[in-house]
């Protein structure tokens, strides 16, 4: 009877776990959950510039920040420096960035009036470079072209930045710490940054999107690394990493802007400008119509570059597809939706002077 | 002329339950492992009250440190229950305790509804005691949910009940080191390896299929709301969490009957 009764209860229980599988699609239908302070580009910089981030090291709430940790040692060699990550790079990879962020004056790769001797405006050249920068940080640019395996002396001037393990000379734990320069990765901060190829860092972008399969981040910078591999198949990769991006956050215009780029660099050119279509149309919903031009949880100032770049895009396609004066008036609905000044109000204009001849 | 009382049978059902309750709480108390966790946590403690003296820079590391806080006093929550869950019949049936306990009137239901009581309460009251240590001396200079915090105190409450109901389901499927260390990898990464599953199908039948088997890992991260406490999110739907509180049930309930169907068919 026992026995039985034991029986019973299991079979019991059996229904009731079986039914647990089910509250994964009642949570899958409320959504992901909003961004939260966390995720604040500003928010992050501050903790991780805090005394006590720099006590703990790397230890960080989420893993991330971790990996973004790790991304940036990658890219020194896998010499720890102390935390210097700008509030504006940090939604690329770290870097000795600059601090603050004038968006009036930022380099959008110069649509207006940028020196490449006789190219037209929107050539491929500018438009890459520009594409490249609203993506990826000065670093990144430099790193892309180091093969794995070799490395490069960065003789560019960040300014001092000390490393995590000290200097002999501020070092009081004598042979201890003699220890940990020779055992650990470690360069006189007085010397030139060594950098290491970029690409081995997917794996980490790879485990990044496994911990979470909603940082977009991890997606557009781990595309934007195989695209640096120039090569047909690592971009075909690309578009199956970000494809997967899309199925976990579907609509997301950083991703879709993201695509846009691969699927030029695989001359689609269709499919590209429907992408930076898509992109466009989709930022817009997601940016606030009020934004005040500083970095928050929801809008920030690369969100906004990537924006005015999909949109630029869309418009440069449109050009080259039906005609200056079609591209003149996708431009004008752009600028409609975003304040000025922008590469798009600028393309807008130049556009205007060939349909209208110059402003007198 | 005697009078002679007795209690009904479903108070000495209790009262059997009780004692094998009490019992457990005495020895956990006692036990090294608890007061190194609460070591740990008085540290934080420490370093959050000269942070608070030295003044917090900003917001966003008041909340870090919060989010700290109580990301640790969950963890050391469940670490507390899974080591007192784990332990429990591995280490009766080793020293012979068993045998004389079991020769009672105690069935051996009774036996393990008061281990795992205990092991639940003990992790409960380890909860709201790191808890109050992680919140109470972190200035809060943000705003947060207080319903956000009832839910999440509420559903770690529910997941440690889980964390034991597990813990002794593994302690007698197999050695009590295995147990402990598979338990705290379905703790720790329980929800990456959901998340990876999901990853890793498409929207066909066979997709569904594959994450419908998938939700049986257990993913405690579903009951974890510290982050969403910490972001100042808005409390979560009462359906959601009504879903997360059934589906912590389900993970309580029927591993504690199997683990009764077992131990009533293990020869001892």
């Amino acid at each position: 009877m026992r026995q039985s009764t034991g029986t019973t209860a299991v079979l019991l229980a059996g229904l009731l776990f079986a039914a647990a599988p089910a509250v994964q699609f009642v949570s899958e239908a409320s959504g992901p959950p909003p961004p939260g302070r966390s995720e604040n580009a500003q928010a992050v910089e501050q903790r991780n510039r805090s005394a006590f981030a720099l006590i703990l090291g790397e230890f960080r709430t989420n893993l991330s920040d971790l990996i973004f940790i790790k991304t940036e040692r990658y890219l020194d060699s896998g010499i720890a420096y102390a935390p210097h990550i700008d509030a504006a790079q940090l939604e690329t990879s770290g870097d000795t960035g600059h601090e603050g962020h004038d968006h009036a004056g930022h380099d959008h790769g110069d649509h207006e009036g940028h020196d490449h001797g006789n190219e037209p405006a929107g050539s491929e050249h500018e438009t890459t470079a520009s594409l490249d920068k609203t993506v990826a940080t000065a670093m990144m640019r430099e790193t892309s072209a180091i093969k794995p395996g070799e490395a490069k002396i960065d003789d560019h001037d960040h300014g001092f930045v000390p490393t995590i393990i000290r200097t002999a000379g501020a070092d009081f734990r004598g042979f201890i710490g003699h220890m940990e320069r020779e055992v650990k990765p470690w360069r006189d901060p007085n010397m030139p940054h060594q950098h290491t190829a970029g690409t081995e860092l997917l794996p980490w972008y790879r485990l990044g999107t496994y911990s979470d399969p909603h940082n977009v981040r991890m997606y557009v910078i781990g595309a934007w690394w195989l695209k640096t591999l120039k090569t047909e198949k690592q971009l075909h990769e690309a578009l199956k990493f970000l494809g997967e991006g899309l199925k976990h956050n579907p609509g997301n215009f950083q991703i879709l802007y993201m695509r846009g780029y691969i699927l030029r660099e695989l001359k689609r050119t269709e499919e590209a400008q429907v992408a930076f279509r898509t992109s466009a149309t989709e930022g817009v919903k997601v940016r606030p119509a009020n934004w005040d031009g500083k970095d928050g949880e929801v809008w920030n100032l690369h969100k906004q570059e990537q924006l005015e770049s999909a949109m630029l895009m869309d418009v440069l396609f449109e050009r080259d597809t039906r005609g200056t004066t079609a591209a003149l008036e996708l431009a004008t609905g752009y600028t409609e939706k975003i304040p000025a000044p922008s590469a798009v109000h600028g393309i807008e204009d130049r556009l205007a002077e060939q349909v209208y001849g110059p402003l007198e | 002329m005697n009078v002679t009382v007795q209690a009904s049978p479903v108070v000495a059902s209790q009262s059997k339950v009780g004692l094998i309750f009490r019992a457990v709480l005495l020895e956990t108390v006692r036990r090294r492992e608890l007061h190194v966790l609460f070591l740990i946590m008085g540290m934080f403690l420490v370093g959050a009250l000269v942070m608070r003296l030295i003044g917090v820079e900003n917001a966003a590391t008041a909340t870090f440190l919060l989010n700290l806080g109580l990301s640790l006093a969950v963890l050391f929550a469940k670490i507390i229950t899974l080591l007192t869950a784990v332990r429990q019949f591995p280490d009766e049936l080793e020293q012979r305790t068993l045998y004389p306990l079991l020769a009672k009137p105690l069935s051996r239901g009774q036996y393990l509804l008061g281990k795992w009581a205990a092991a639940f309460a003990t992790g409960v009251v380890t909860l709201v005691a790191l808890l109050a240590l992680a919140w109470l001396p972190v200035p809060k200079m943000e705003s947060y949910s207080a319903g956000v915090f009832v839910q999440m105190l509420l559903l770690e409450i529910v997941s440690i009940g889980m964390v034991a109901a597990l813990g002794i389901l593994f302690s007698l499927l197999m050695p009590k080191l295995l147990g402990t260390v598979i338990v705290a990898v379905l703790v720790l990464l329980g929800g990456r390896l959901v998340a990876f599953a999901h990853s890793h199908t498409g929207q066909d039948a066979g997709g569904a299929a594959v994450r419908w088997v998938a939700g049986y890992l257990p993913d405690f991260s579903r009951l974890d709301l510290v982050l969403r406490y910490t972001d100042g999110l808005p409390p979560l739907g009462a359906v959601d969490l009504l879903a997360r509180a059934f589906y912590a049930a389900a993970f309580i309930v029927f591993p504690l009957a199997l683990s009764n169907w077992l131990l009533v068919r293990r020869p001892l």
